[in-house]
Order: structure tokens, then sequence, then C-alpha cells
């Protein structure tokens, strides 16, 4: 027969067309059978559903779908047989979604547990008390430098003031000092003693004799061993004493003092 | 007059269920098994009495039946030369299913 039944082309439009299909209306199960078959559960419940005359015959659909979906052996004597294999997929579906929960959860418990371990054996970085480097403070320009150790500190102090007190006049003052000594509101500095014999031990330069006016006394200029700067002047009084040779130091500010004389911008120094 | 009883009618009409009419060759609504029975003139039906039948479904489903039978009238002693054309393409999904119930209903 060259040409195709009409029944077969209209099964064929319909099978083509299965995924709108929700009804079969009043077919009877015989026709409806070849297109209940390439159903999917959930369209069959909806057709059966909507054209309940279908539910009486369709056991062997849903049986054919069980055996499919849940792998169910056929041994020899063939499968027990439920009651009703549409309520056998339900419960079989539901249990199935039910274990794959379980597995599902017990694996994210391991997973977590897992995570768990490893997080333990992290480094965390916090941000306390972290210790300096050693390299911190080496800048080339000079800038923040390593703050002073206590014992640089004591050094330090020391130091200027071993230079102060070898700047200080000597013990007792000769008589050429008092000649000129200045009026006594002069006295700039309040206290500067004399250090005692041999207790400086910066560079010992030879005590300069410098002529000095009266009304340009400088704190850091280095004093001659004539000048009566001291508060004491009890000890002006006493004669005979020669000038003991004061070890020059250079004052605290020495950076500020041009070596060289004709170099400096001191009025004192200035054309000398 | 004879003649006319001697002779079947040359056509033959087509009813459905909400009222169309189709007036068909008789050749063509041989090519269905069922209107050939009731259409016999052995046969004591009405219809072959009258050259009527009735198909108990829809006018638009009924003219899709007449267009096959048609097309199966044409095709069925097949031409050496000749392509037969595919009948799938004209049936529009939409009335498929009753088509399908129709086909079974005249076992064609």
């Amino acid at each position: 027969m060259p040409v195709r039944s009409l029944s077969e082309l209209a099964l064929r439009s319909i099978l083509l067309h299965l995924d709108g299909l929700n009804s079969l209306g009043t077919i009877p199960y015989r026709l409806a059978k070849p297109i209940l078959m390439q159903c999917q559960p959930e369209q069959l419940m909806e057709i059966e559903r909507n054209s309940p005359h279908l539910k009486v015959d369709d056991q062997e659909i849903w049986e054919e779908l069980c055996v499919k979906r849940f792998d169910i052996q056929r041994d020899k004597e063939g499968y027990p047989t439920p009651k009703s294999w549409r309520k056998y997929y339900h419960v079989a579906l539901a249990r199935e979604k039910q274990l794959e929960e379980e597995a599902g959860l017990r694996i994210r418990s391991k997973y977590q547990a897992l995570e768990a371990q490893k997080q333990e054996r992290r480094l965390v970085f916090t941000a306390a008390n972290v210790p300096p480097m050693k390299r911190a403070r080496t800048n080339g320009w000079g800038k923040n430098p390593a703050p002073k150790t206590l014992y640089e500190k004591a050094r330090s102090e020391t130091m200027r003031k071993a230079g102060l007190f070898a700047a200080a006049k000597p013990f007792p003052p000769g008589p050429s000092r008092t000649a000129t000594s200045p009026p006594a509101g002069t006295n700039i500095i309040p206290t500067l003693r004399r250090p005692p014999a041999g207790t400086s031990q910066i560079n010992l330069t030879k005590p300069m004799h410098i002529p000095r006016a009266p009304s340009e006394k400088s704190i850091f200029s280095p004093s001659s061993p004539t000048s009566p700067i001291s508060i004491k002047l009890s000890e002006t009084k006493q004669a005979g004493s020669p000038p003991r040779p004061i070890p020059h130091v250079p004052p605290a500010n020495a950076l500020f003092i041009p070596k060289h004389k004709s170099l400096s911008q001191l009025p004192s120094r200035v054309r000398s | 007059m004879e003649a006319d009883k001697k002779s079947p009618a040359p056509w033959v009409r087509i009813t459905s269920d909400d009222g169309f009419t189709f007036i068909v060759q008789r050749k063509v609504a041989l090519a269905s098994q069922i209107l050939a029975a009731s259409l016999n003139e052995d046969s004591n039906f009405s219809e072959s009495h009258s050259n009527a039948c009735n198909i108990p479904y829809r006018g638009a489903v009924v003219e899709k039946v007449v267009e096959y039978l048609s097309f199966k009238a044409q095709f069925q002693e097949p031409k050496p030369n000749e392509d037969i054309p595919d009948f799938q393409e004209r049936i529009p999904p939409e009335i498929a299913l009753e088509l399908l119930m129709a086909a079974d209903y005249l076992d064609t």
C-alpha cells in the first residue's frame, strides 16, 4: 500500500507535538496506548487527570515506567506485582529522593569536617604585635634614625656635659683677668662650674687667649681662661695662681663654627 | 431513471456533525472501507439508498478526512513515474486527535 493510512498519519502528527498534549479527550484506550507509552510520568499524570477513563487500563504503562526508572530486575517468575503500579512509582520516587538527600547530607558533613581540619593547619595572620624588622630604620637620608637606646642617650649626654665643663673658666682665675672683668650684669650663664682637672677627655687644644669685647659675649664662644663668667666671683679674688691650661673642647655646636677663623661670620671675628 | 437505479450515483454526500456537507465522487467515498460498506448497493443500509453518509465529527475534521480520501483515491494505483506527495504535512496538529478518532472510525 503506497499510501499511508490516515490513522498512522494522525498518530504521527500527535507524537510530533506530544509536548503540548495534556488531555486525550474521549479517545478509547486502545487508540491512546501508543501515545501514552511515549509520555513522561508527569505528563501521564496530567492526562489521566483530564481523561480519567484512561486510568482504568493504563497499569501496564506505569509498570513499564517503573521497570525502566527503578531498574526492577525480572527474575524467573517475574517480579511481584503491586496493586497499583502508579502508586508504586510515586512511593519509589519519594524514597529515592530521600536517599539522595541523605547522601548529600553525609557528603556535606564530611566535607565540612575536612575543611575544619584544614583550617586548623592554616596560617592565620593577626594584626597584633608584629615585631619590627631589623632593617626598618636604615634610610639613606638619615630620616627617622633608630631611636637611641638608653646607653647611647647616656653616652651622648655625658659627652655634651663634658664639653661644657671643658669650656668653663679655670680655677682660680689669674690677676689679668680681674682687669678685664665685665660689669656684674653681664653674667649670662648662671651656673658654669669648672670641671676638676683631668676629667675632660676630649680634644685638648691650646687654650686660646682671645681679646673679648664685653658686649658680645656669647655662651658658645670658646671662652678664654681670662673670662670671668662664673658666678663664683670669690674665686676671682684669688691671685697668683697661674692660669691653668684648660683643654680646649669644641662646644656642642662646633659644627657651626668654621674651622678657619677668617671664614667665621661672628662679628668679633670679622676682618680679623 | 432506470439507468440511475442500475448504476450507482456518481456523487455521494458526506455530512458532518455540525451540518457541513461535502459532495464527492463515489470512488472517493469508496476509499474508506466503512463508507464503502454502507454505500454498498447490496447492503440494506439507508445510506445506500440515499447516497449520503454521516461522519460523526466536526466539519473541520470531516473536511480533512474527505481531503485524505481524495488523496488516497488518486494515488491508490501508483503510476510508475509519479511522485506521491506527503500528506503528513497537510495535517494540522490541532485536529490530529479528532482526526485519529475519525480515521479509526472509518478504518482508513
